[in-house]
């Protein structure tokens, strides 16, 4: 337990430097990308006066270390910029999108997850069987379907076609209530969802979880168990899984880090109001404090999922304790 | 009755469309409180025998014929429940590299606990006790149960996996290289344990090796195997005083005495056969100094050998003077 502890501890404290270099680097990113923020901020319009008074305004005339520390003071703060396109803190812009977006992903990822992972799990129990073989060629089949085009042709045949579901977008007009908006977002959140879950998380952790048993089931260990006369069901419950499951949540880890910034493209193809779009519209409109704060929220996800992550590894595997 | 009594196992594994006969008619017997030494080169099949008794072959292996007998009971007759009770119980196998042997997820004493409680009514805390003290009686201190496998040092590990095994009580343990990852001291430390073990519990002992001396050293019989068969059979004192087999004295001659270096008056050139496609005659004939045509055409049938108890040798030769000449140069040059 000690050493789970310290562990978590020393782990922690590793994300200070990391997100240091990541503020760092979102702030330099943006500095040496190409147009001149002063002339977006200041219209297209603007005589060069305008756009000069608009610089010293903005302070992007100062050196930029100047510029470096007054935009982490003001992080401190909480102040992550405005943005003159939606005429509102780059914050409030982010509360608004980010929770979209983690609906979206975290649910399709939670059930893909699930789904993906039993599947797999069942498909390594009858290793080299038909069932095998059906679900592996299965999930390879979706996986190499682009999710825009599988995205669009559930629009096509559930939604313009069948009518079934709503083709794009987040709520519909008329859902006032509660209630009513809670059961109109999810079902404006079946088809993006399902796309996802099918052509992207299911596939990939049921390949995974598969392997990763397949590969368990080979080692020495079981074989001890199994000729120390465990029963078979607990060999493979209780010592195969729980050694299996661990890439499992790596991979989980991995994917949840995009969570976020990962599916630009469904949000694009079915209008869903998250990050993904967010971010697709300010790189056109040259938006740099929202994109700075997209960046921001991205990297901070990131670093907090893989601590998670990594604690949850740790806790499953005492041998990363140590490493 | 003898304990053991293994009459023509056959194992083949897999591959793709062809068949590796990893094990090929293999018999031998082995009494209560015996030890047989299973000697050969490596790939030879030694390790497929030991699986194969468990019933623990990998998917691809299977168990194509032949008899084993525990105590009279068929193993190869009984359902998966009942040969479940067997193993660990009345029959456990110390594998071969123990550095992988035991769960990295689980503390060691939690996994023989489990193992304990498996075959025995016993409670927790009973469960806990003995196998505190049978860590105890293999040279590890109690507290190493608490550890996890890669906490602890190699041989500690084999000395874990021993623990496991003798906690069981078996009447026959299976140890398969147990010495070899270890240094000479550590070696001899294994053996002695292995020995003191198997007079106290009365237990018989299956020593796979490669090692002749290591064979020499703590066996009563030896089966010598080369490509998937028993070439010969008999007393540790018919097997090393009188080889009645090429591939044997090949075998003893090589090995390097511990006073000199090795003698390569009888160095073995060539390769072991390729076993998915075993030879028509005796396995040994491309590399034996003493094949002729008929050794190419015909598999040679076990011979006994008179005056030998126990002894047997498959080679059309062995009652021959030429194969009893072979062994004498090879002794006269060891000496
Ligand atoms: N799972 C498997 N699939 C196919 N062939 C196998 C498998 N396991 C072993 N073999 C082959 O069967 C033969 C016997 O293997 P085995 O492991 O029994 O040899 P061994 O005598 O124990 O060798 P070593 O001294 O190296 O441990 C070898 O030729 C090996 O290549
Ligand atoms: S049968 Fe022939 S080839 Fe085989 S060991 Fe005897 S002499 Fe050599
Ligand atoms: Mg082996």
């Amino acid at each position: 337990m000690h050493g789970l502890h310290w562990y978590i501890l020393r782990r922690a404290a590793q994300l200070v430097p990391v997100v240091l270099v990541v503020l760092v680097l979102n702030f330099v990113i943006v500095k040496v990308s190409p147009g001149d923020p002063a002339l977006t901020l200041a219209g297209y319009w603007a005589t060069k006066e305008q756009v000069e008074t608009t610089r010293q305004r903005w302070g992007l005339d100062r050196p930029l270390h100047e510029q470096l520390t007054s935009y982490l003071g003001n992080l401190l703060r909480g102040d992550l910029g405005f943005s003159n396109h939606f005429h509102r803190p780059v914050l409030d812009v982010l509360m608004m999108r980010v929770p979209n977006t983690l609906l979206l992903v975290l649910t399709s990822m939670l059930l893909g997850m699930t789904v993906g992972t039993v599947l797999g799990v069942f498909a390594a129990s009858r290793y080299g069987r038909t069932t095998d073989l059906v679900l592996s060629v299965t999930s390879l089949s979706f996986y190499s379907i682009p999710v825009f085009w599988f995205g669009l042709l559930l629009v096509l045949v559930f939604a313009l076609n069948l009518k079934w579901f709503p083709f794009a977008g987040f709520v519909g007009i008329g859902a006032q209530g509660g209630l009513a908006r809670a059961a109109s977002v999810a079902w404006h959140m079946v088809l993006p969802s399902v796309t996802l879950m099918l052509c992207l998380y299911i596939p990939v952790f049921l390949r995974i979880a598969r392997a990763s048993v397949v590969e368990v089931m080979h080692e020495d260990y079981i074989t001890t168990v199994r000729a120390a006369g465990i029963p078979e069901r607990l060999v493979f419950l209780r010592h195969a899984l729980r050694n299996a499951i661990v890439p499992v949540v790596q991979m989980a880890g991995l994917w949840m880090s995009h969570a976020l910034t990962g599916v630009v493209l469904t949000e694009t193809v079915f209008s869903w109001p998250g990050m993904g779009t967010l971010m697709y519209n300010a790189i056109i409109q040259r938006d740099y404090p929202v994109l700075m704060g997209a960046f921001l929220i991205a990297a901070v996800w990131v670093v907090l999922v893989f601590l998670i992550a990594d604690i949850l590894t740790a806790v499953l595997d005492p041998r990363v304790r140590y490493a | 009755m003898p304990l053991l009594e293994v009459r023509d196992l056959t194992v083949h594994y897999r591959l793709g469309p062809a068949r590796v006969h990893a094990a090929d008619r293999v018999s031998f017997t082995l009494d209560r409180g015996q030890t047989l030494g299973l000697v050969g080169e490596s790939g030879c099949g030694k390790t497929t025998v030991g699986y194969a008794l468990l019933r623990v072959l990998p998917e691809n292996g299977v168990i194509a014929g032949g008899q084993v007998h525990l105590d009279g009971s068929d193993l190869l007759a009984l359902d998966a429940e009942a040969m479940r009770r067997v193993r660990w119980r009345r029959l456990s196998m110390i594998f071969q590299g123990a550095m992988n042997a035991l769960n990295p997820v689980l503390r060691v004493g939690d996994l023989l606990e489990e193992i304990l409680q498996t075959h025995e009514p016993v409670s927790r805390e009973e469960a806990r006790a003995r196998v505190a003290e049978q860590f105890e009686q293999v040279g590890l201190p109690r507290a190493r149960t608490h550890s996890y496998p890669h906490e602890m040092s190699g041989g500690q590990r084999q000395r874990a996996v021993k623990a496991k095994s003798h906690l069981g009580r078996p009447d026959l343990i299976i140890a398969d290289e147990p010495t070899t990852a270890f240094d000479v001291i550590l070696q001899d430390q294994i053996l002695v344990q292995l020995q003191e073990i198997q007079k106290r519990l009365g237990l018989a002992l299956i020593l796979i090796s490669h090692d002749m001396s290591v064979i020499a050293e703590t066996c009563d019989h030896v089966a010598v195997m080369y490509g998937g068969r028993i070439v010969e059979y008999g007393t540790v004192d018919e097997i090393f005083a009188r080889p009645r087999h090429p591939y044997t004295i090949a075998m003893l001659s090589s090995f390097p005495s511990l006073y000199g270096p090795a003698r390569e008056l009888l160095a073995l050139p060539g390769v072991p056969p390729d076993l998915t496609a075993p030879p028509v005659g005796c396995a040994f004939a491309p590399r034996c100094p003493l094949a002729e045509e008929r050794c190419h055409a015909e598999a040679p049938a076990p011979l006994t050998l008179d005056g030998d108890e126990t002894h047997w040798s498959r080679c059309h030769f062995a009652r021959e003077v030429k194969v009893s000449a072979l062994a004498r140069e090879a002794a006269g040059a060891e000496s």
